[in-house]
């Protein structure tokens, strides 16, 4: 039980909970069960992440994908349409082209999604690191 | 390194060379299961494999004993075959295409029915009747392009083509994309709506480099002729067999060779080149025909030209050889050198309104001509080796009765 807790809980540093609650974020965010999907999820268990701040994430991340939702394929359509030579180029690449980037929805979805992963990451890791230290020497003065 | 997680990464590597040599074991039972159930799909009809014999180690396939049957007549099958070897080239597949080094055909039986507009199918008449028009072309590259689909190992693993989900609609007001599931019997096909970026292809998605055929009978049936042109022992090679020709720089080559009917010493020899490289048409065909029964031969003319039907064809060998070329669509002028031995036959004149015809009759003749092929309608001329005076002929016997009168005042005009 106390290995179980451990596993879910640990004690875990202020990077580790922020890079697992933002992978989860991205997870979350990902079309499930794409190719790209798997690629994430073999890299959170590979990878020591918080499984309790992946779950939250994960969490997190339907939920933004629910309100995100319409922003997918112009966002897409526009980061394809802005350079359609060096894409074109690059997506066809040996096992890039399994990833079906070349789909303006998928695009926009990857691109939120790693977008929304890298942001909650800052914030947190600027939470943990920065403005709650200060908030408890604010209190302990 | 405490960044990773090391018993799962020795998980996932564990399970990964389990599936590597398991594979092998289930091919013969789940993977030849999963080939009969989609090339049946593909096909339009039962698809049947004896044995499949899977080696990923070797990135080989063999198959034998495959049966395709005919859709509407059970009993018949469109093609038959002892063994067929495929060899991979590995890499390839992480580029989303499949290359295949080696493809080899053995002791394959195919029957070929001849339609009444004079195309040659693998189906019975009623069967091709049914089935929904197509071309020909079309045809072949949707059956190379579904095999390179479905045979790409990678393309299995991926789960985005195929996974079962609940049907569902996700569609949205503010934009244009929708993701559609189409059920298709158990299984559930993603289908990305929307925006989607064209990739270039520089090479074919299915490339087949060699693909050897050894011991191959095929029965040609004419059409509305039960008894079949049958061109046994074939042997030949296939190069550069690709899904998208006009992408592929290299053309096809084919060379193959073998015999007419069962037991005469007809034999017929054939290479051809054809290129449709960015959109142009070159088409090279060398032959050399020798011995060819003519009567079996003109039932597989009759559906093209009336005028086949106009000598009743006793007997006749026919020798021939010669090149046909098409360059940038056009055909090029060239000639074909015919002979004919022991010929005979009798006219049809009412077939093209020339009753008087009726009486000519030829027996045991022989023929020698050059003919000139061009683009000109009916692409071969015999007046024309006429007028060169490319023509030999020995007549042995030659009849040919008509009263004058019947026939009008200018029957003689130019010959006197």
């Amino acid at each position: 039980m106390q290995k179980l807790i451990k596993f879910f809980w640990g004690n875990p540093s202020s990077m580790s909970i922020a890079a697992s609650f933002a992978m989860g974020v991205t997870l979350g965010l990902c079309p499930l069960g794409t190719t790209i999907w798997f690629l994430i999820l073999g890299l959170c268990l590979i990878f020591k992440t918080h499984i309790l701040s992946l779950l939250t994430g994960l969490i997190t991340g339907v939920f933004l994908r629910v309100i995100l939702r319409s922003l997918f394929e112009p966002t897409g359509k526009m980061i394809l349409l802005s350079n359609e030579v060096f894409w074109k180029r690059t997506l066809s690449k040996p096992v890039i082209c399994y990833l079906n980037l070349n789909v303006g929805s998928i695009m926009g979805n990857m691109f939120i999604a790693i977008l929304s992963g890298l942001i909650i990451f800052a914030l947190i890791f600027i939470t943990l690191n920065i403005i709650l230290p200060k908030i408890k020497i604010t209190r302990s003065i | 390194m405490k960044l990773i997680r090391w018993p799962v990464v020795s998980l996932i590597l564990f399970a990964l060379l389990i599936g590597f040599f398991i594979t092998d074991y289930l091919s013969n039972s789940k993977i030849r299961n999963d080939f009969e159930y989609y090339s049946s799909e593909a096909l339009n009809t039962i698809v049947k494999v004896g044995t499949l014999n899977l080696k990923i180690f070797r990135s080989s396939l063999r198959l034998e004993n495959i049966l395709v049957i005919d859709p509407v007549n059970k009993s018949r099958f469109a093609f038959r075959a002892k063994s067929i070897v495929l060899r991979a080239d590995v890499s390839k597949f992480f580029e989303r295409r499949m290359f295949l080094q080696e493809a080899k055909i053995h002791d394959s039986y195919i029957k070929l029915t001849q339609t009444k507009k004079g195309k040659f199918t693998f189906l019975s008449e009623r069967a091709y009747n049914m089935a929904e028009y197509e071309p020909t072309v079309i045809k072949i590259n949707r059956i190379l392009t579904w095999t390179a689909d479905h045979l790409n190992p990678v393309k299995i693993v991926s789960p985005i083509k195929k996974r079962i989900i609940e049907n569902q609609n996700i569609t949205n007001k503010n934009s244009s994309f929708k993701i559609n599931t189409l059920r298709n019997n158990s299984t559930t096909q993603l289908v990305f709506r929307g925006y989607k970026l064209k990739l270039p292809r520089d090479y074919p998605d299915f490339l087949v480099k060699t693909l050897s055929i050894a011991n191959c009978n095929i029965d040609l049936y004419p059409y509305a002729i039960k008894s079949p042109i049958k061109l046994r022992n074939i042997h030949g090679k296939i190069f550069e067999l690709s899904s998208r020709p006009k992408k592929h720089p290299k053309p096809v080559t084919l060379l193959a060779n073998g015999f007419v009917g069962d037991k005469s010493n007809g034999w017929f020899n054939v290479s051809a080149r054809i290129d449709a490289y960015a959109g142009r048409t070159n088409i090279i065909i060398d032959f050399a025909v020798s011995n060819i029964f003519l009567p079996e031969f003109l039932s597989l003319v009759n559906p093209y030209t009336p005028y086949a039907k106009i000598l009743d064809i006793e007997s006749g060998q026919l020798t021939a050889r010669g090149r046909f070329q098409i360059r940038k669509g056009k055909i090029v002028p060239s000639s074909v050198y015919c002979r004919l031995d022991n010929f005979t036959a009798q006219a049809v004149g009412e077939l093209v309104g020339q009753e008087w015809l009726n009486s000519l009759s030829i027996s045991n003749t022989f023929l020698e001509a050059v003919i000139p092929i061009n683009n000109k309608k009916p692409y071969f001329h015999f007046e024309t080796a006429f007028e060169k005076e490319n023509f030999r002929t020995t007549i042995h016997n030659f009849q040919l009765k008509f009263k004058p009168s019947d026939l009008g005042d200018d029957l003689l005009d130019g010959v006197l």
